[in-house]
């Protein structure tokens, strides 16, 4: 939502009370939002633009009633707003048609909510061109192409107004099982153990087969996340600081940088995901006749997944907070405590029980060979009463 | 020389279902942890390692349910006494480490009742009491860690309940080698193998008298 602020002197006369009192009413909202803002640090950075907007736009239940009945909610949260990676565009860079001279009164509405969401694409793709690129390659793209209007678009997965991560990488389950809903049904017809599968691998880990995968090792503690709710955790520089040869955390090193954190208080685990390297290569979804079906892609040491490895918390906003980690963390012993809920048969497998097979394996064949050639050694020779045995 | 049957039907069908059942689950098991075989399905060779879990399940209740409701399960303790069960097991240790060698008689002699040496019933007891059923408990677990979530919860992690029972596995292969193998150990070395399929042992009439090996030492 502009404000044109040379407006008032194109203003016919007639129209110039009705401007006076939108400017009026505007200020007075600027000031509301103003107040709101001084009352907490959440609004803090927004530009005063936007707090005029906010001013209308933060009220809780505003909506608009569309011409095909929809309902489209107008509410923006400008305390989450202004904590949101958008933040800087401000209302303006996505909302320039909006003129406060003929707002809210001249806004043409939408036809339906979804004219609204498709007629949205647009201003995303100026800013985000690269993405837009693989996401016309898309099926989603595709089916959009082919006329179905139902096809997701930008809105439909992100929510730019929220402080949470724009990228769906973290909430990948919500942005897809929103429409897939018989995703969970759909893959226990045929994937052992779905319900793991769908908790420890992104969608687009299967779903977008021709990208890089990795594995984002999340650290709780107890059974929540770790958050970084005012950057007083300093967690890079103590990831830094473990990572004596700052080539990434070694499994002696996120041990005892693990260790670390559990001195803050609580019980320190690992929770791995596999996921995209790139954010950006989800977008290109194809069909789902494309996806990995084929279990070795992740059922194996070599698999390329476990090739890169990262550890991460959350910000106060949600957004993960990355340091690289060594693949050999994911099978050490060191670590196996650590990442005891974290486990894909035959690719993450703890290399110290390779050993005691192997030791199993000789030692079970080694002893019944050496009592039978000491029986034979023994046959040779007489008893001492002359019998042999 | 008399025949004794120390290996009654439902016996040697549980055993034989499980020894191949077990090579089956190793060999699978194998190839899903290591993927050495190529050109088989990882997804196959779990559905078979699944299915083959669930036939051995199903057989230990016949050997369960056999020895439950059956007089032969005196065969696991022919007398209730832990001292003598001890003092057993070391004589059979001694046997099987220095006496087999210099020709002694086996201290056990078999009859219907006294099939196995203390040893065996020792070893065979942890087995079929504690280990198997650990192991097929923790394949359940790992065969649908939703519906055992509790347990997968319990025990801290998908990847405890698996490094049990990859331990387990371990263990049964150590096992099954060193089993084979005392199989051998009787007067011929198939003798033990062949009553295990037609259920009758060859015994000695007099075993105290006799000075050569004799008895079943199907550790």
């Amino acid at each position: 939502m502009g404000i044109d602020r040379g407006v008032g002197r194109r203003l016919r006369p007639g129209a110039r009370r009705q401007f006076v009192m939108v400017v009026a009413a505007a200020m007075l909202s600027a000031g509301l939002a103003a107040s709101a803002a001084g009352a907490g640090n959440e609004a803090e950075g927004l530009s005063d633009d936007d707090k005029i907007c906010l001013g209308c736009h933060g009220t809780e239940g505003m909506t608009s009633k569309l011409a095909n009945g929809d309902t489209l909610s107008l509410t923006v949260d400008g305390a989450a707003f202004a904590r949101s990676i958008h933040r800087p565009v401000g209302c303006v860079g996505c909302h320039a048609q909006i003129k406060v001279s003929d707002h809210p009164g001249n806004v043409k509405p939408a036809a339906s909510a979804r004219q609204f969401a498709l007629a949205k694409v647009d201003t995303c793709r100026a800013c985000h061109g690269r993405v837009f690129k693989t996401y016309e390659a898309s099926a989603h793209a595709i089916r959009l192409r082919e006329g179905n209007t139902a096809a997701p678009v930008c809105g439909d997965c992100h929510r730019p107004h929220l402080g949470a991560p724009v990228s769906v990488q973290d909430q990948q389950k919500e942005a897809c099982l929103a429409c897939h809903g018989d995703t969970a049904e759909q893959h226990e017809q045929w994937l052992p153990n779905a319900p793991s599968h769908l908790r420890a691998v992104a969608c687009s880990a299967c779903h977008v087969p021709d990208v890089l995968r990795k594995v984002d090792l999340r650290i709780f503690v107890g059974a929540a996340p770790l958050i970084d709710r005012d950057g007083s955790l300093q967690f890079e520089r103590r990831a830094r600081a473990a990572d004596a040869n700052q080539d990434g955390l070694d499994a002696s090193e996120l041990s005892a940088f693990l260790a670390d954190l559990e001195r803050d208080g609580g019980d320190i685990s690992l929770r791995g995901r596999i996921e995209l390297r790139s954010g950006t290569d989800a977008h290109e979804i194809p069909g789902k006749a494309r996806a990995i079906r084929d279990c070795v892609k992740c059922h194996d040491e070599n698999a390329a997944p476990f090739q890169n490895v990262t550890i991460s918390i959350l910000d106060a906003e949600g957004r993960p907070v990355r340091y690289d980690a060594h693949k050999a963390v994911l099978s050490s012993p060191m670590t196996w405590e650590a990442l005891r809920s974290f486990y894909a048969i035959g690719g993450t497998r703890l290399k110290l029980l390779d050993i005691v097979l192997l030791l199993g394996l000789v030692g079970g064949i080694a002893v019944p060979a050496l009592h039978l050639a000491v029986r034979r050694l023994f046959r040779r020779r007489p008893n001492s009463d002359g019998t042999r045995p | 020389m008399t025949r004794v049957y120390v290996h009654p039907i439902p016996v040697r069908l549980w055993h034989w279902t499980n020894a191949l059942g077990f090579v089956a689950l190793i060999v699978t098991g194998l190839q899903i942890r290591y993927n050495v075989l190529l050109g088989m399905s990882f997804k196959t060779v779990v559905d078979w390692h699944n299915a083959i879990g669930f036939v051995l399940i199903a057989n230990y209740f016949v050997w369960l349910l056999f020895y439950l409701f059956s007089d032969k399960i005196t065969v696991y303790h022919p007398e209730f006494s832990p001292t003598a069960h001890f003092r057993n097991v070391m004589r059979q240790l001694g046997y099987y480490g220095y006496g087999i060698f210099k020709g002694h008689p086996n201290p056990h002699h078999v009859s219907a009742y006294r099939k196995f040496n203390a040893l065996q019933s020792m070893t065979y007891q942890i087995v079929m009491m504690v280990l198997v059923p650990v192991q097929f408990y923790t394949g359940l677990v790992l065969w649908d860690l939703q519906r055992f979530a509790g347990t997968v919860e319990l025990l801290g992690g998908a990847r405890v309940v698996d490094t049990i029972h990859v331990v387990l596995c371990i263990a049964f292969v150590v096992f099954i080698l060193v089993h084979v193998y005392l199989t051998t150990l009787g007067r011929t070395a198939s003798e033990h193998l062949k009553a295990m399929i037609t259920g009758y042992e060859e015994v000695d009439d007099a075993p105290d008298a006799v000075s050569g090996r004799s008895g079943a030492q199907l550790l």
